[in-house]
């Protein structure tokens, strides 16, 4: 199934986009996307691993979390509001 | 009263929310733009924002403080885009009808607020420029 990921601030920088999309198996996790985004972007990996997934807005600690093509799935680098 | 606003805040219009008759205190924060930070000396920032689930995040916040402490309302504003030195990123006002548990409560916001809301700003300096983290999240 095709996976769209949000991505901010320096992921965003360092993917060139808002945005980065994936062929991801159905069932896949949360875990096989992130192994899929370091393998893709390794320059990233530090970032990637410090950052939190959230799926519909929400954040998920579980990275066994199983993916639907529908989620809203963003990965949010280490946050800075305030 | 959560919202995220482009344009300068207001302090006056988060406290204008939350004010009733039966209201005693009052508590805000404004979380201000600063010259300098670790040791380099600051141009202006540029904050941005994953907005729905930053709206989600706050109101999930308010929420929970409505909830644990004796409160009548709280309001936060958080500004995104460029903010120059001095200017406020934040803003927050926290009423009850008496002040002990409004103060903790306005602390309670703003330290989570910092370690959860998917917010970030970028420092610019003379010679460059960075993506921030907050510490103690």
């Amino acid at each position: 199934m095709n996976i769209k990921v949000l991505v901010f601030a320096q992921l965003r920088e360092h993917f060139g986009a808002s945005s980065w999309q994936t062929e991801l198996s159905v069932n896949g996790t949360l875990q096989d996307l992130q192994h899929q985004m370091i393998a893709a972007f390794p320059a990233s990996e530090a970032v990637i691993l410090a950052s939190r997934f959230a799926v519909n807005q929400h954040y998920i600690q579980d990275f066994e979390h199983v993916l639907q093509a529908s989620d809203e799935i963003a990965l949010i680098p280490p946050v800075s509001g305030g | 009263m959560i919202e995220i606003w482009t344009q300068p805040l207001s302090l006056d219009a988060a406290i204008a929310k939350v004010s009733a008759p039966h209201v005693g205190a009052i508590s805000t924060f404004s979380g201000i733009v600063r010259n300098h930070n670790l040791g380099k000396s600051v141009r202006y920032l540029e904050y941005e924002c994953y907005a729905a689930m930053a709206e989600k995040e706050m109101a999930r916040i308010r929420e929970q403080a409505l909830q644990q402490w004796a409160l009548h309302d709280i309001a936060i504003i958080h500004r995104v885009g460029r903010l120059e030195i001095g200017e406020s990123a934040v803003v927050i006002a926290v009423a009850s009808a008496h002040r002990e548990d409004g103060l903790v409560a306005l602390k309670y916001t703003i330290d989570t607020l910092k370690a959860t809301v998917p917010i970030w700003k970028k420092e610019y300096w003379a010679d460059g420029s960075m993506w921030l983290e907050n510490c103690c999240g």
